[in-house]
């Protein structure tokens, strides 16, 4: 199935603002987090320490994606 | 109220919608553009937000602090895009009967904004490159 990513600030140095990922069905965001881990191997330690949203809601690592889903990996906050 | 925003953030505009009748304090803080960070020299600040989750996260922020503080005003708005040095990148009002309620929930938003919310910085340095925080 394919779900829609959408990156933000430090992350757009490993992959484009958003894109299209293919993932097996009753992926998590786990299993997404280990395919984009392969895919840039650079971008392993940032993506540890994101949070994740499904259509905007923050969602758990065990939370399985529905195709069709955004996606939005979101780098630790530096506002202010 | 708008909590993100491309504009220019004008504090005397907030401060003239934070005066309240009930408020003997009105506490006002603006997160500004530095010039220096790590001892290098930086040029511009520019802001990026999950839009949508960013307005929603701040006025999840600004219930919480009205609900722990008696405020008669709580504000917080951050800017996105290029901000120039001086200039402010987030500004926080409260107003509350007394100071130390003012004083003190003013310092919990702007906390909980810098840590929680889906907002990110990128500094541009006068030797020519630029990082994300």
């Amino acid at each position: 199935m394919e779900i829609n990513v959408r990156t933000y600030a430090a992350l757009k140095d490993h992959f484009t603002d958003s894109f299209r990922l293919n993932v097996s069905q009753d992926s998590t965001i786990d299993d997404m987090k280990k395919k984009l881990k392969q895919i840039k191997p650079s971008s392993a330690d940032l993506l540890e320490k994101c949070r994740f949203a499904i259509n905007q809601e923050f969602a758990a690592c065990a939370a399985r994606l529905t195709s069709g889903d955004t996606i939005d990996i979101l780098p630790p906050s530096s506002g202010g | 109220m708008v909590h993100i925003t491309e504009k220019k953030i004008i504090i005397d505009e907030l401060v003239q919608k934070a005066h309240h009748p009930e408020a003997g304090a009105l506490v006002i803080f603006s997160g500004e553009a530095r010039n220096l960070h790590d001892g290098k020299s930086v040029t511009m600040l520019e802001y990026e937000a999950q839009v949508e989750m960013a307005e929603k996260s701040i006025e999840d922020i600004l219930e919480l602090a009205r609900n722990r503080w008696p405020l008669k005003i709580a504000m917080a708005v951050h800017r996105i895009g290029k901000v120039e040095i001086s200039e402010p990148a987030v500004v926080v009002v409260t107003a509350a009967a007394h100071r130390k309620e003012a004083y003190e929930a003013n310092q919990f938003i702007i906390d909980q904004i810098k840590e929680h919310a889906p907002i990110w910085k990128k500094e541009s340095f006068a030797d020519g490159n630029s990082k994300w925080q």
